[in-house]
């Protein structure tokens, strides 16, 4: 597209909240409905066209919610002049959403490493509160250095259609409730949970909250939750970080304690996996896990490379899928 | 790669307001070109952008229009940028928790990957974006990578230091070969470590897994590849090959890996819905077994009769059950 035959969409999204944005910031007493809906052309439109007003009501509340997304608050008062008359609603933007980092100078190296964990998220679930950060921090004009980074490519993996869902909940201080089919269960059970972090361990992204019918903390394998997230309607306070802190451990713990024997076959790839680049070569190893069915699943991938000694229940995990798979394609 | 700098309204608007708070930093002359090159994204966006901040408008009564900003559309189309703008134009705004939590959790992820950057480094990183009103960020997403990384630092260095490495390699059927690679991009993806390179016996690029190397050494023979090589990698591999076959599988979210990388996933309605039909692509039915197998039972082949086959015996191998005489087992 070049320059000259370039014209700007018809009442687009983004330029009414452009406009919107710059309206209100030049406005110190920030402005009610009527200034707004007649000074912004994207309302402006609207009312000419004879929309009526609820209708117009309706698209100012979702670009102001679409505006406190991106980051940008507009507030609403009452100025004490006007009673309680809802009309005299004004709404204005404080200019402290902006500038960010404040007094913070970042050289080049630092923005090169914050670009590399931004293009971690390629094609995964955040890319775009990813990439929109990065831009944002290219505003404050410095260039990267990514000398020292070359051939270095990270990759965040979500394969697990609710992470978004729950990453958003994270954010918003949600509930949230989904069904949650536990191993070796047909029908899931219904789950209502306090979002607190998602975590990736061992490759498996793992939610951590506030179980309200157990009264505990729990973890939810992500690719356990068999439904969509649903937001309950009730705003909770964030629990102390105390919880959380104590689920990590309690986490950490449990790994510790669980402990699975299992016998390479010497030169296989299981064992060049697991005995690592440790320099070590023994056939029997001792591996601690946190969940037996994810352990399987992985002993499952290396066949008969692997021979699980202890514990019997993981021996009859992995025994009971390939059962499973013979008969499914009996 | 310069690329267009939006694909829907938020980023649009995003990028509105990232373009105009580096212009009102560096308000003397600048090109379209140093903008893309800055931003990293094609000429035409920035114009784009810049055309449309200069419509920025509000009209209140009894006065004339305010414009917020003034660029000269002339010099513009020269791909010469003079900006000038009120003073209550806006500035890029904060960082959202989740865009800040976003990059944390890059940033955590980055900690597992060695030799690069030092913990030091990045833990200030971290502590910058928590600074805000945002303590909590540090926690929200966490991301460890797991993979054993004693050969991803060797590799690092051999890539620095433009060398090409030799190691030992078994490859998906358990056959190892000696090979000399000149390594191109360590890629840390969810679980392991990659490495993309030019492999010598194959006298093409190849995609190894660290975990299946090993007696690696860097040797002195320098490195004749680009990175360039790699990309281009990238996008052939995307084009099926002719050879492949194609499976029809049904998975559960147990499984679901198994096809997110070929399809996008949308959250399910409910448990029913949760099970999904797809068509993946295999180079070799030999590979199905395998594949298929270590879910358990959360994967399953539907078509063509020949793959149901191939993992039927499989797992029955994997049982230790006798099926000689059988197709798949005497290929072996």
């Amino acid at each position: 597209m070049s320059v000259a035959n370039w014209k700007p969409q018809k009442s687009d999204f983004s330029e009414r909240l452009l406009h919107l944005t710059c309206a209100l910031l030049s406005a110190p007493y920030g402005l009610d409905k009527y200034e707004i809906y007649n000074a912004i052309k994207g309302y402006r439109d609207s009312l000419e066209a004879g929309d009526d007003s609820q209708s117009i009501d309706r698209k100012f509340e979702r670009d102001k919610k679409s505006l406190r997304e991106i980051g940008v608050l507009v507030e609403s008062y009452i100025p004490a002049s006007a009673m309680e008359n809802n009309l005299e609603t004004r709404y204005r933007i404080s200019s402290d959403a902006f500038l960010w980092p404040k007094d913070v100078v970042l050289s080049p190296r630092q923005l090169s490493l914050l670009k590399l964990a931004a293009q971690a998220w390629a094609h995964a679930s955040l890319s775009d509160d990813a990439s929109r950060a990065l831009n944002r921090l290219r505003a404050l004009g410095i260039s990267s250095d990514d000398s020292g980074l070359i051939g270095l490519v990270p990759r965040i993996r979500t394969h697990e259609p609710s992470f978004f869902a729950l990453s958003e909940a994270i954010d918003l201080g949600k509930s949230v409730s989904f069904s949650y089919r536990k191993p070796g269960q047909e029908v899931a059970e219904d789950r209502s949970v306090f979002p607190w972090s998602l975590q990736n361990i061992d490759g498996q992204w793992l939610l951590m909250g506030w179980d309200f019918v157990r009264e505990e903390p729990r973890n939810f394998l992500l690719k356990r939750i068999v439904s969509k997230i649903q937001f309950d309607d009730d705003e909770y306070e964030k629990p102390a970080p105390e919880h959380l802190e104590k689920a990590l451990r309690d986490l950490e713990e449990l790994v510790e304690k669980q402990i699975a024997t299992i016998r390479l076959k010497p030169e296989s790839e299981a064992w060049i996996h697991f005995n690592g680049g440790s320099g070590q070569s023994a056939s029997d190893i001792k591996i601690h896990y946190q969940d037996l069915y994810l352990l399987a699943e992985e002993l499952r991938d290396y066949g008969a490379d692997v021979t699980v000694l202890s514990p019997i229940e993981l021996v009859k995990e992995v025994r009971r899928g390939f059962e499973q798979v013979a008969s499914d394609h009996a | 790669m310069p690329k267009k700098a939006f694909s829907n309204g938020e980023d649009r608007f995003n990028f509105m307001l990232a373009v105009s708070g580096y212009l009102l930093r560096n308000q003397g002359a600048s090109t379209v070109a140093e903008v893309a090159q800055h931003f990293d994204v094609d000429a035409d966006s920035v114009v784009q952008t810049l055309r449309t901040l200069n419509l920025a408008a509000a009209k209140f009564e009894n006065r004339p229009e305010d414009l917020f900003y003034d660029i000269d559309l002339d010099e513009l189309e020269r791909g010469v940028i003079q900006f000038n703008s009120a003073e209550s134009a806006p500035d890029v705004p904060h960082l959202t928790t989740k865009q800040a939590s976003a990059l944390a959790a890059g940033l955590h992820y980055l900690k597992g990957i060695p030799e690069f950057a030092t913990q030091d480094e990045l833990n200030d990183l971290l502590e910058l974006l928590g600074a805000g009103d945002s303590a909590q960020i540090s926690v929200a997403i966490d991301v460890k990578p797991a993979s054993d990384s004693s050969n991803a630092e060797l590799i690092r260095k051999a890539i620095i230091d433009n060398r090409q490495i030799s190691c030992e390699y078994l490859n998906q059927r358990g056959e190892s070969s000696e090979r000399t690679i000149d390594p191109l991009t360590l890629s840390l993806d969810g679980q392991f470590y990659y490495l993309a390179g030019w492999c010598h016996l194959a006298e093409d690029m190849r995609i190894f897994r660290l975990d299946r190397m090993r007696k690696l050494a860097i040797l002195d023979a320098v490195s004749s590849r680009s990175v360039k090589e790699v990309e281009d990698y990238a996008d052939r591999s995307y084009v099926a090959a002719n050879s492949d076959i194609e499976v029809v599988v049904e998975v559960t979210p147990e499984a679901y890996r198994l096809i997110s990388e070929t399809q996008a996933i949308a959250e399910p309605k409910d448990q029913q819905s949760a099970t999904i039909r797809a068509t993946i692509r295999v180079g070799n039915l030999q590979n199905l077994g395998r594949l298929i197998a270590k879910y358990g039972g959360a994967a399953r082949v539907i078509a063509p009769e020949a793959a149901r086959e191939v993992v039927k015996n499989y797992a029955l191998r994997m049982l230790g059950e006798d099926i000689q005489g059988d197709l798949a087992g005497s290929e072996e």
